[in-house]
């Protein structure tokens, strides 16, 4: 190891500790700083600032005193040979650097199971730490101007103290700003002005989150230990929590705080399983090898899972194969002795035969025979993981908590979309990717499928112009999982990386439009182009590099280089499991909707007519403050996939094992190929990369660029489609009756049962006889037997009236009902008999 | 930098118009000019018809297509012409729509056509030569091994079929390198003649010729030069050819069996042609009753 | 590669009848003027006569016998004289629906709605 780099740990740990120093001065000394804590914000700005050249020149000290790797690319025949299998491990040594691990405290004595503050740093960490330190001091300066009105008192026209005068134009106004009555007796110090609330500024506090917000994901990205991963990941949540919520008077905002923090409790349900199932059977939750107080090298979950004397081959480990040795006992007992109580007793434990398994359960490991043995314990363990990135990232199902997070200030939301939140999801998949098995993994790409179609399909019809880029974030992310679910790691991470980049570009632009126009609606804009040209442009740029748009095979935007490794690595892996080419499909389809609904936006925001004629007036460029973290944003967006630089640095943190591709399914056929593979489609991966997001440009162009066909028309002839895109396919509806409902009933029952506890016991008696009478008047008379008649009659109308909506009558209708059906038959059948091989 | 393949050019060129002016209907709102380009794109079709080797059947589209239909077609432009300000414009919807519906049928149709290999005919068989010599083997039987010379194209990779008597069914083999030239061995007894050889490698038009010049005056004896010519793969295909087929009667078909004529099919289209005649004639009458009545 | 240099094979004939057909069927849903849908019947019936007639080439394949051979052609014959009685049956409705409505457009014939 190079000397230089025996500084990276304690300049990450600075990088790490600054903003923690920040928060803790603000929070305690926050309000005296200066006219309404306007140092506050200096100071947090100053903090992250400081962090960023740490990480930087942390970053620089890990290039210059390692060598990176030259990618691979195998250009032969798809079928990996016995060569490729056997390059694959020495490519690994040569490309692999070793990851710097160490321990800062110790919470258990020694020959105990471990549980401590340590950190796990190889170059994942490094980028990571740039990446989220730089976008993070962007969006501090950025803020800087942007929460300029919190600096004095402010009179938030959202919330209504009393009264139901309307807002004009609220009508489809997604974000949901009902007015809602507000009671004011609860805050004593704010004050009553007309009809909205009045209340002190609160800079301050909003750069005191901030900068807790940065300590926890700095944290979560170093942290060497799955315990302390937790406790920043709960910090994270809690403080997206305070930031979603920061204008806590609106009861919409209070509302997605809420969302965003119950939904994620969800996910840490999962994630806590996981942790114990972990726990349980390995004893230990540090990642990498880390020496005892004692002196000894306790293994950490990583050489466990993937032990060093298997060649890092995912075998299932002696901790998990235990848990399945007392049937196996019981079994070999019971075949000598036959069945009785006799087997549970201490008698039994010390026979001859008890010890025999156990001694045999040392060979099970490395037997083929017996490779399910414990296997059920790894995949808890990595479904419970993956849940944890469920809820943090935003994936289907627990994705409906992101869009609501816009109701926070813009920076919060590029912070939350970008560098933090939902990129810890996605970051920890990409760390625990060893752990995970071939089913796991299965089920991460086809989640990462779902979230990315069905958010991608959403943002189409969304209007709120934050909203689009959230479903646009969630669909991204869903790419990120689909890539890590097929084994590409690098491809994901990648991804993970230049996303954060332009998304946070994208984020701070339309927090730059919405400075200049007081309104989210991107259909109250139209025409800024020349009112803001800064913005606009940087804006183009952000959309250019989300769509992937670039020379093809000569250069590009980033997302150009980083999604089309996604579409090869799927390639790949469609080559070797032809059931699941749908992913690619699917993710080919995303690439033409994300290019398409981003050239909406920009069309819709800056060019055209300008739609209302006071907000055209009134717009203007943002000031300096606000504009210059956009430059620098943008020239990242451009030039972070050049050179092959990233994912050269990725290679070497790739986990141990993992680059001949993460092996079979033992349960399920899923093969998943080495990423080195993906390079042999790398030309037909681009062409389809460009081919649709060309086609997504051109239609969004057509429609919104230049008018060519009435967009007013297609939604007109997609209507269903629409009004399920415009509901987003009823998520919240269907949770709402799922869960929300159920619980409401439950409680409220809940609540009867308790009244009716307290009242004597003959009034409940009398009541008892009351309430059954009426209960069988209202079940099964009214309910079962008038329900049935009525329901019967209800589903035949509803059939017949459904069917009678395909009879249009008209014969053009009929050919594309045909070409339908002979495409969805011909799919069906595919299906069918792939999956019969 | 390879030679160009005629026949890939013309195919390329022909396709292309067949499938530029095919679009050219879709997008065009002249019917007029629709006609046009039908014409132009069924004209090119036949073009690729005579590229397939079905100079018939290009022949055919040329006639009844060109010449017939769409005359037709005109008539029928002319005599329903509504004036030129009669605008019948289909909505953006519905050309989403159907650019949608269609663009996903394409892309099915276009992956179903190169999903099997054997389809790309990326290695199309040459016209290939074998030559061996006669030697004893052990029992009763001689043999006789062919090794496969295709002039000018021994290059790795190119593909000959050798036809294998006792199974009647070709041989693939390729010359993975040209030094190493694929082998058919064939048994045979002593005193066959070269005459008889040849006919154990008919097999449909790959007829084997085995030259007589052996010097057992006709009988192929050990040390005898054998050689082996295959007809070229290409189908002779003429009007003769077809009305035979039409009749059941199939030339080069002896090994084969099940195939059979199409001489009632025919005769039921043609029945069909003339009810269709009677019916149009029928349907497109004036309606002369109605105006006697109406006046 | 160049890929006037290689032989064609089936699937490019394939992939021509394919754009045939789809641009019929595209012609069929989008004109609204009978005639254009009978053209559009006329491309997809001429995209299934392409595929039928290089199944039948032998002349195309790898593997020469396994092709359709005469029977190809014989069924592309019959499509072209099916096509050829369809189309003027089509024509001769056509023109009595125009006789009947006055206009030639196909949505106005929806008396068929359910």
């Amino acid at each position: 190891m190079d000397g230089a780099i025996a500084y990276v740990p304690a300049l990450l740990t600075l990088a790490w500790l600054l903003p923690l120093a920040s928060f803790v001065a603000v929070v305690f000394l926050g309000p005296k700083m200066g006219k309404e804590g306007i140092v506050g914000g200096y100071v947090a700005t100053g903090a992250i600032a400081g962090s960023a050249v740490a990480s930087w020149v942390a970053l620089v000290l890990w290039v210059s005193s390692t060598t990176l790797p030259i990618i691979e690319h195998h250009v032969a025949d798809h079928a990996p040979s016995a060569a490729d299998e056997a390059a694959a491990p020495a490519a690994e040594e040569s490309g692999r650097v070793k990851p710097l691990v160490g321990r800062w405290y110790s919470l258990s004595p020694p020959g105990l199971p471990a549980l401590g503050l340590g950190y796990y740093i190889d170059s994942l960490t490094v980028l990571m730490f740039a990446m989220v330190t730089l976008c993070a001091t962007c969006i501090h300066v950025y803020s800087l101007g942007y929460m300029h009105e919190e600096l004095h008192d402010v009179v938030d026209h959202e919330v209504q103290l009393s009264g139901k005068s309307s807002h004009g134009g609220h009508g489809h106004d997604e974000l949901g700003h009902e007015a809602q009555g507000h009671d004011a007796g609860g805050h004593g110090h704010d004050a009553v002005h007309g009809n909205h609330l009045r209340r002190p500024g609160r800079f301050a506090r909003f750069f005191q989150f901030l900068s807790l917000f940065s300590f926890s994901m700095l944290g979560l990205v170093i942290a060497g230990d799955m315990l302390m991963v937790f406790v920043f990941w709960e910090l994270v949540g809690i403080c997206s929590y305070f930031l979603i919520g920061f204008y806590r008077e609106r009861k919409s905002a209070s509302n997605a705080a809420n969302k965003a923090f119950i939904v994620n409790r969800i996910g840490d349900f999962g994630f806590l399983i996981g942790l114990t199932a972990l726990w349980g059977s390995l004893g230990t939750l540090t990642l990498g090898d880390v020496k005892d107080a004692d002196g000894a090298l306790r293994r950490g979950i990583f050489s466990q899972v993937r032990a060093p004397e298997d060649g890092h081959k995912l075998l299932v480990p002696m901790g998990m194969i235990m848990a399945d040795v007392p049937d196996k006992e019981r079994e070999k007992l019971a075949s000598v002795y036959g069945d009785h109580a006799w087997l549970d007793s201490e008698e039994a434990r010390a026979t001859s035969t008890m010890a025999q398994v156990r001694a045999e359960a040392e060979q099970w490991r490395t037997d083929p025979e017996k490779k399910t043995l414990g296997y059920w314990l790894l995949v808890v363990a990595g479904i419970g993981v993956f849940c944890g990135c469920v809820g943090k990232s935003a994936q289907f199902p627990l994705h409906v908590w992101l869009p609501d997070a816009m109701e926070g200030p813009t920076p919060v939301s590029a912070l939350v979309h970008s560098a933090t939140m939902v990129a810890a999801g996605v970051y920890l998949v990409g760390r625990f990717f060893p752990v995970f098995t071939p089913e796991v993994l299965l089920v991460i790409a086809i989640t990462g499928c779902i979230t990315l179609f069905l958010a991608a399909t959403i943002a189409i019809t969304a209007t709120d112009i934050k909203r689009v880029l959230a479903y646009s974030t969630v669909s991204q992310l869903g790419y990120m999982m689909l890539a890590l679910g097929m084994g590409g790691w690098a491809a994901g991470m990648f991804h993970l990386i230049t996303h954060a980049f332009f998304k946070s570009l994208l984020f701070l632009c339309s927090g730059s439009v919405i400075h200049a126009c007081h309104t989210n609606d991107m259909t109250k804009m139209g025409g800024l182009l020349k009112k803001m040209p800064i913005t606009a442009y940087t804006m183009l740029v952000g959309c250019l590099a989300i769509a992937g748009a670039g020379i093809p095979l000569v250069i590009g935007f980033s997302g150009y280089y980083s999604k089309d490794a996604i579409l090869a690595q799927g390639m790949n892996f469609a080559h070797e499991n032809g059931v699941y080419s749908f992913l690619l499909y699917a993710a080919a389809v995303g690439a033409a909707i994300t290019a398409f609904y981003m050239f909406r936006l920009w069309y819709l925001t800056f060019v055209g007519p300008p739609r209302v004629k006071e907000i055209h007036e009134h717009a203007h460029e943002s000031p300096p403050v606000i504009w210059w973290p956009l430059v620098v944003l943008a020239f990242f967006a451009v030039t972070a996939g050049w050179f092959e630089f990233i994912p050269r640095l990725l290679e070497q943190a790739r986990p141990l094992g993992t680059a001949g591709g993460a092996g079979e399914g033992v349960w399920w056929a899923v093969k998943h190929p080495a990423e080195s593979g993906a390079y042999s489609f790398h030309a037909a991966a681009t062409m389809a990369a460009f081919g649709t997001a060309l086609a997504g440009f051109l239609l969004a162009t057509v429609l919104y660029g230049w008018r060519m066909l009435s967009a007013e028309d297609v939604r007109r002839q997609f209507a269903p489609i629409y009004r399920l895109l415009w509901n987003k396919w009823w998520f919240d509806e269907l949770y709402d009756a799922l869960f929300v409902r159920p619980v409401h009933v439950v409680s409220r029952l809940a609540s009867g049962i308790d009244k009716r506890a307290i009242d004597g016991a003959i009034d409940r008696t009398a009541e008892g006889v009351k309430r059954a009478a009426f209960f069988d008047d209202q079940i099964i008379d009214r309910l079962f037997v008038d329900g049935l008649v009525n329901l019967t009659a209800q589903w035949l109308y509803s059939i017949a009236a459904w069917l009678r909506v395909v009879q249009t009558g008209k014969v053009r209708q009929y050919v594309l009902f045909i070409v339908v059906g002979t495409v969805a038959l011909f799919v069906l059948i595919s299906i069918w008999a792939g999956s019969g091989k | 930098m390879e030679a160009i393949n005629w026949h890939t050019f013309f195919f390329y060129l022909f396709a292309a118009a067949t499938c530029a002016f095919a679009v050219a209907v879709v997008l065009s709102s002249n019917i007029v000019r629709m006609a046009f380009y039908l014409v132009v794109s069924l004209g090119a079709t036949s073009g690729l018809f005579f590229l397939a080797n079905a100079p018939f059947v290009g022949a055919m589209q040329l006639l009844i297509y060109v010449g017939g239909t769409l005359v037709l077609l005109v008539f029928g432009v002319m005599l329903t012409a509504q004036g030129p300000f009669i605008s019948m414009k289909t909505r953006a919807g519905e050309w989403v729509l159907a650019a949608i519906v269609g663009g996903g049928l394409l892309s099915l149709l276009v992956q179903a056509a190169f999903s099997v290999e054997e389809w790309r005919g990326q290695r199309s068989p040459f016209l290939a030569y074998a030559s061996g010599t006669t030697r004893a083997a052990a029992g009763p039987e001689a043999e006789v091994t062919f090794r496969a010379t295709a002039p000018g194209n021994e290059r790795a990779g190119a593909r000959v079929v050798l036809v294998e008597a006792e199974s009647a069914s070709p041989v693939m083999a390729d010359f993975q390198q040209a030094a190493d030239p694929p082998t058919l061995t064939v048994q045979f007894r002593p005193g066959t003649t070269a005459k008889e050889l040849a006919e154990k490698f008919s097999h449909n038009q790959f007829a084997a010729q085995v030259p007589d010049g052996s010097r057992g005056g006709g009988k192929l004896t050990n040390g005898d030069e054998a050689r082996l010519a295959m007809r070229s793969p290409r189908a002779e295909s003429d009007a003769g050819l077809l009305g035979l087929a039409l009749l059941g009667a199939r030339p080069e078909s002896e090994g084969q069996s099940g195939k059979s004529g199409y001489l009632l099919p025919f005769e039921i289209i043609s029945v069909h042609l003339l009810v269709v005649l009677v019916g149009a004639a029928y349907l497109a009458r004036p309606k002369r009753r109605a105006r006697v009545e109406g006046d | 590669m160049n890929i006037l240099a290689q032989p064609v094979g089936v699937s490019h004939f394939m992939a021509v009848g394919a754009v045939l057909f789809v641009c019929g069927a595209v012609c069929m849903a989008t004109k609204r003027n009978a005639l254009g849908v009978l053209m559009g019947i006329e491309l997809v019936l001429n995209g299934a006569n392409v595929n039928f007639v290089a199944f039948g080439s032998r002349y195309l394949r790898d593997l020469p016998e396994r092709a359709l051979d005469l029977d190809g052609q014989l069924i592309a014959l019959f499509v072209i004289v099916l096509a050829a009685a369809e189309a003027a049956v089509a024509l001769a409705i056509a023109l009595n629906y125009y006789n009947n409505h006055a206009t030639i457009d196909v949505d106005r014939a929806d008396e068929l709605k359910g």
